[in-house]
């Protein structure tokens, strides 16, 4: 057990919380008196800051550790994960970011409802909550590995840890601080990644990444050094993972936020430039120090899981391996702070007080959704200890979103009919699900077509041959709907 | 699996694996932002 790593690292949760919170309770107190200016300060983020939220919000588990362990397989090219994210945030920044702008809304369920009323608000809402629920079980993976890599304990009993440390973290840090914290995190893992595989490379045999390289090339891997990989690697993990994170992530709340704060249009669109190298060359180092941990036997010895954070405790400096770990370890816990805020707030709010008890009081609902958070991070411990690959297993989850990107671009530049809407949804979820849970794809002889290609294919052809047949109100770009609302944005903005 | 699709990097001479990674993957991301660009200036051209 490195016992130091161990306390350096606890240090540096306790003081960042404490750190963040204390700034933020100053920071709310000062804007007390001048809350107008606050309110449009919001709408008023210059390029920089749009453009490094934009990158280091999405940085998570799946960049990180989810790199680290598919370079094992795949190598080089691996760093697609990333390379998808450089292309959401085209995405983003081009096309979906100025449209939330535009219409004034933040949330994906609210345009869903702008556009198709609230069935499809429902069920989309309810498809997301578990989605999130899904992310949260490889959120608490992601803690089990980081202990497991400090501790020497399995990745399981670092999990159930995780889970515990998790639950105190939502209890002890709060919403409000997670936003801030994901920030000051992401920017620490950033410079910490940068300098660790500088220092991995002095510890290496001639001072650089040859021994790495020719370790692959001598075993007949050389297509592991390739972030182009082989034509198999390409269909099945580069554009399947493409697919899944552009059309699951293109409305995605975490993104909209910073793009609905940007000082105009123009702001978001310039972002572009700083923001997509920013993501997407992260992943350069995460794949450099996955692909590095396969070659070293004694922490090749470890599994695809634990050998890149095991080898980074071992080889950098300690200072530098505590502060990587626990900005890993910080980033990891803000987002299982708010994958497990986000489904118990959902239960709370939709099921229990909707439903069941109309007349709960705050307290009430507090209460709820302390055991909820509690009952999800049990399962979510549990469904960890099966450790499923965590870059398969966010892509899987992805391609369920995928219909839902699709059923908005049809509804604001094409047709709005809600029964289209919730028929295509509805069918791409089956074929999901059959995908999935059945030997369909062995049937087929299409084994190794990801979810994703099912769920868009299925989503265009019952979207578009559904919209084709059906009647509805025509796209919401071009209703008079719509020119009405720019009218009231443009009035309220003049007052 | 073992047929390697050649990374443009390698043919420039550079050999370190990590500058090869790394330069691979900057200039597809520029190509990238470069594409995604020009078919959102036409888009909008289209659409004024």
């Amino acid at each position: 057990m490195k016992t130091g790593i161990l306390i350096a690292v606890l240090i540096y949760e306790v003081v960042i919380i404490l750190g963040v919170g204390l700034w933020l309770a100053k920071r709310s107190a000062s804007q007390v008196h001048k809350e107008g200016d606050f309110a449009l300060a919001g709408r008023n983020l210059p390029v920089p800051v749009v453009a490094i939220t934009l990158a280091l919000t999405v940085l998570g588990t799946a960049h990180i550790l989810g790199i680290f362990e598919l370079s094992w397989f795949l190598g080089a090219a691996a760093i697609w994960f990333s390379i998808a994210h450089v292309i959401l945030l085209v995405m983003v920044c081009l096309s979906t970011g100025l449209w939330v702008r535009r219409l004034g809304l933040t949330t994906v369920p609210e345009i869903l409802d702008l556009l198709y009323g609230r069935i499809t608000r429902l069920i989309v809402s309810c498809t997301m909550a578990g989605v999130v629920f899904g992310i949260l079980t490889l959120e608490t993976q992601g803690i089990g590995i980081i202990i497991s890599s400090m501790t020497g304990w399995s990745i399981r009993n670092g999990a159930v840890v995780g889970a515990i440390l998790g639950i105190c973290y939502v209890v002890f840090a709060g919403m409000k601080e997670v936003g801030w914290l994901n920030l000051v995190n992401a920017i620490v893992m950033y410079l910490g990644l940068i300098l660790a595989t500088i220092f991995l490379a002095f510890r290496l045999p001639g001072g650089n990444y040859d021994s790495v390289a020719e370790y692959y090339t001598s075993s007949g891997n050389d297509f592991m050094l390739s972030i182009y990989g082989t034509p198999e690697i390409f269909f099945a993990f580069a554009l399947g993972t493409t697919i899944a994170v552009v059309f699951s992530q293109g409305i995605n709340q975490m993104l909209m936020q910073p793009c609905m704060s940007a000082e105009s249009e123009k702001t978001i669109r310039r972002a572009l430039w700083i923001a997509a190298p920013l993501n997407g060359m992260f992943g350069v180092f995460a794949v450099v120090i996955g692909l590095t941990a396969k070659t070293v036997p004694e922490f090749a010895a470890l599994g695809p899981k634990v050998a890149a954070t095991t080898m980074l405790v071992n080889y950098l400096p300690p200072w530098l391996a505590a502060l990587l770990l626990a900005s890993f370890l910080a980033a990891i816990l803000s987002t299982f702070a708010m994958t497990s805020l986000a489904p118990a707030t959902i239960f709370t709010v939709d099921i229990y007080k909707n439903l069941y008890r109309p007349k709960a009081t705050e307290a009430d609902m507090a209460r709820v959704m302390r055991i909820t958070i509690i009952i999800l991070a049990v399962i979510a411990m549990t469904v960890a200890a099966f450790l499923p690959p965590i870059l398969a297993a966010i892509n899987w989850l992805f391609s369920w979103l995928v219909p839902v990107f699709w059923v908005v671009v049809f509804g604001l530049f094409w047709k709005r009919s809600s029964t289209v809407a919730v028929s295509t949804l509805i069918a791409a979820w089956i074929a999901n699900s059959a995908w999935s849970f059945t030997s369909l794809p062995q049937a087929l002889n299409m084994a190794d077509v990801p979810n994703a290609y099912v769920t868009l294919a299925v989503t265009l052809a019952v979207g578009v041959i559904g919209n084709l047949m059906a009647s509805g109100s025509g796209g919401f770009f071009k209703a008079a709907e719509y020119r009405a609302r720019l009218n009231e944005q443009a009035a309220a903005a003049a007052d | 699996m073992n047929k390697r699709l050649q990374p443009p990097i390698n043919q420039l001479g550079v050999e370190t694996m990590f500058w090869s990674i790394f330069v691979d993957s900057l200039a597809l991301i520029l190509a990238i932002l470069a594409v995604g660009w020009v078919v959102a200036y036409l888009i909008h051209r289209r659409s004024r």
